[in-house]
């Protein structure tokens, strides 16, 4: 599926409650749009619901019952979304429908890396049917900015105010050891658009527990202008600080960035690294576990 | 298991009874995860799907977070959801158990009373399902084995029904009941299937029927005035389930399954034994009702077990125990203030209970009550001058 082939805006009614420049409401349009086409082996999905647990998306989607996305929305606390999920699906397999029907999760990051963990690790494990989208901005966002496990060392947030001192969980290697049918991070960019179309795509078309794990550029929580998302989703993946990942079978495929960047051009732009880009010895590290990453995923892509 | 559900008389434990109870009330899904002393539930469910004795998904789950919200997923699809713990799980699943329960999902789970830590313990203690009494929760507690099977289907029946729509909880106690075997009577598939068709949603809380055009954002936020009146809604939820309750039993149950399994005394709320004229009654819940009655056997008492806890009976207790002087109350709870929790129940209606009220607390961590505690320790407290003061904990030497 390409770009041009999808029309996007028609499932993202104007009153939705979030940030100006919020990626994961554009990642939303535009994922919500991909699977709502007939997929790449001719399958039309009818989307059954997509299940938030507590994130921007509990306040931002609707009020009083009503959908600002144009599909039914199921509202659930910050642990549960993928076991949720799953229910919904056993239920569309119960009634037949179990091949036209798509439930996706769309959970945040701490919702995902952190309190809803172990129900996620449970749901992939029993190879739940659910399209499970972690929408990654790197903190707790709904409440202002957070530190999180998917918050990269060093960077600024309320509750780490100098810098996030421990590790940031390496999602990838966790669900890359659940051998679950498809994986993939994918970044809504305009030089990764056909990558970010294909995987989610591929990811709709198939059964079984399909993961996206998508990075959300949140301007208020990164300290960064709220038009520079698509700039930012470039550089994170042109500096190798978010590896496109696609795991499908077992085989590990990365999208190399056509000319590679310094980190410092994805970090200057936001406020939350000033205190990391003003230390050099913080930053090298840093800077050397992006390094020994990449060459740890193109390992596996040689596999 | 020959390929269909055992029908008729059977000897039967209490967590047999309810994994057939759950087999008969055939569930869309069941989630499983082991605790003691309900283990044996999922094992039975787990053996029945794999088996396709029963059509129900079965699913292994990661813990019983993960199966609350397995059951809030299938439950807001539309589906009939089970599922069987005890004390610390169904601790763990405060959370979504609360907003199962807001979200008005008719989820069933059996729960084999157990004592909730620290310290470890697996003896009976209703503290782990009494903890939720301030939930919308149904609550129904058994007596025997038969009721234990019997109750899920109420369960389910009532969970629901119309205008009710709220989750339940089918208690009965660790080992006393779970573990130990009994005659009973297994009704039919078909007969069960009269009782408890096939679930019919509420339109108001689930998703939209497959091909509806509108969709539904459910359990978003609202404005205070709609969040106001579901707040309400659910306290007439539960009025309607006691309607509801005393409906089935007058008419439905009574119907479908004939004389063998009557529950029509006092609407079903609670059963009766002893002599109910008497000037002193004595209340429990659950399998200790039996020790009671063999503890005051021609004695001049009336025993009452309560089967309904949630909604609270209170008009039908009443009734019963207009006349009576002394209410001896039985409790294997405790509370911060002191009280067994139906104690607390009673003495926090006192236009309906002005009566004397004596509570009795114990049996926990695996304290074996015996007839003869039992009588001695009713005679000694009908002897004391205060018992609003005073909660006797049975067998305290001190």
């Amino acid at each position: 599926m390409k770009p041009k082939d999808v029309t996007v805006g028609q499932f993202l009614d104007s009153r939705h409650a979030l940030c100006p420049g919020c990626g994961s409401a554009a990642a939303m349009a535009h994922v919500l749009s991909i699977v709502s086409k007939p997929l790449p082996s001719g399958r039309t999905k009818k989307i059954r619901a997509v299940v938030f647990p507590a994130s921007c998306w509990s306040i931002g989607s609707g009020a009083s019952g009503e959908s600002f996305l144009g599909v039914n929305l199921v509202n659930v606390p910050f642990i549960a979304a993928s076991a949720v999920a799953e229910g919904i699906s056993i239920m569309s397999e119960r009634e037949g429908r179990g091949e036209e029907e798509l439930t996706i999760a769309w959970a945040g990051d701490g919702s995902s890396f952190d309190i809803g963990m172990g129900l996620l690790s449970g749901a992939a494990s029993r190879n739940a049917d659910i399209l499970y989208v972690i929408n990654d901005n790197q903190i707790y966002g709904n409440t202002g900015a957070q530190e999180s496990g998917a918050t990269p060392e060093g960077a600024r947030t309320t509750t780490s105010v100098e810098g996030k001192e421990g590790i940031q969980k390496d999602i990838v290697s966790i669900m890359m050891a659940h051998s679950i049918p498809y994986f993939a991070s994918a970044v809504l960019s305009p030089t990764t658009l056909t990558d970010f179309y294909e995987k989610v795509a591929t990811a709709a078309d198939m059964r079984g527990f399909r993961c996206l794990h998508l990075l959300s550029v949140c301007p208020p929580g990164w300290k960064c202008p709220t038009d520079s998302a698509p700039e930012l989703g470039e550089l994170a993946v042109s500096t190798r600080i978010f590896p496109l990942v696609e795991i499908k079978n077992g085989t590990l495929r990365l999208t190399h960035p056509k000319r590679v960047k310094p980190v410092e051009e994805f970090l200057k732009y936001q406020g939350r690294f000033s205190y990391l880009m003003s230390d050099e010895a913080r930053l090298n590290s840093v800077k050397e576990k992006i390094e020994r990453k990449w060459k740890y995923l193109s390992k596996l892509e040689e596999l | 298991m020959n390929g269909r559900l055992p029908f008729g008389p059977m000897v039967l434990t209490g967590n047999e009874a309810a994994a057939l109870a759950f087999g008969l009330a055939n569930p869309d899904a069941f989630g499983g995860y082991p605790i003691t002393p309900s283990t044996e539930v999922t094992e039975e469910i787990a053996e029945l799907a794999l088996k396709h004795i029963i059509d129900t998904t079965y699913r292994n789950l990661d813990s019983e977070l993960a199966s609350i919200a397995f059951g809030i997923g299938v439950s807001t699809a539309r589906g009939r959801y089970g599922t069987a713990t005890s004390s610390q799980g169904l601790a763990l699943m405060c959370e979504l158990l609360h907003w199962a329960s807001t979200a008005r999902l008719p989820i069933v789970i059996a729960n084999v009373n157990r004592s909730l830590g620290s310290p470890w313990s697996i003896h009976p203690d209703q503290s782990d399902s009494l903890l939720f009494r301030d939930m919308f929760l149904l609550q129904f507690y058994c007596k025997n084995v038969q009721e234990v099977l019997d109750m899920v289907l109420w369960a389910y029946r009532i969970a629901e029904g119309p205008g009710v729509s709220l989750p339940a909880l089918v208690c009965f106690d660790g080992f006393m009941l779970s573990h130990t075997a009994e005659n009973i009577i297994i009704p039919s598939k078909e007969k069960v299937l009269e009782f408890l068709p096939k679930r019919t949603p509420s339109e108001n809380f689930n998703l939209p029927q497959y091909r509806a055009d509108e969709p539904r954002n459910i359990s978003c936020p609202t404005d205070w005035m709609k969040h106001q009146a579901r707040k309400r809604s659910l306290v007439d939820a539960m009025q309607t389930a006691e309607g509801n309750i005393r409906h089935l039993v007058r008419r439905e149950w009574t119907q479908i399954f004939g004389g063998a399994m009557q529950y029509e005394v006092n609407d079903g709320f609670f059963s009766e034994a002893g002599n109910s004229q008497s000037d002193t009654a004595v209340i429990s819940m659950g399998a200790i009702a039996g020790t009671i009655e063999e503890a005051t056997r021609g004695e001049d008492i009336g025993l009452i077990s309560l089967r309904v806890f949630r909604p609270f009976p209170a008009k039908a207790l009443h009734a019963k125990l207009v006349h009576c002087k002394k209410i001896v109350v039985f409790d294997r709870s405790i509370l911060p203030s002191g009280e067994g929790i139906i104690a607390n129940e009673l003495r926090s209606r006192t236009a309906l209970f002005p009566q004397q009220i004596y509570g009795f607390v114990g049996g926990f961590g695996g304290q074996n009550l015996s007839e003869k505690d039992f009588l001695h320790e009713i005679r000694t407290a009908m002897n004391s001058d205060h018992p609003e003061a005073n909660t006797y904990w049975i067998g305290d030497k001190s």
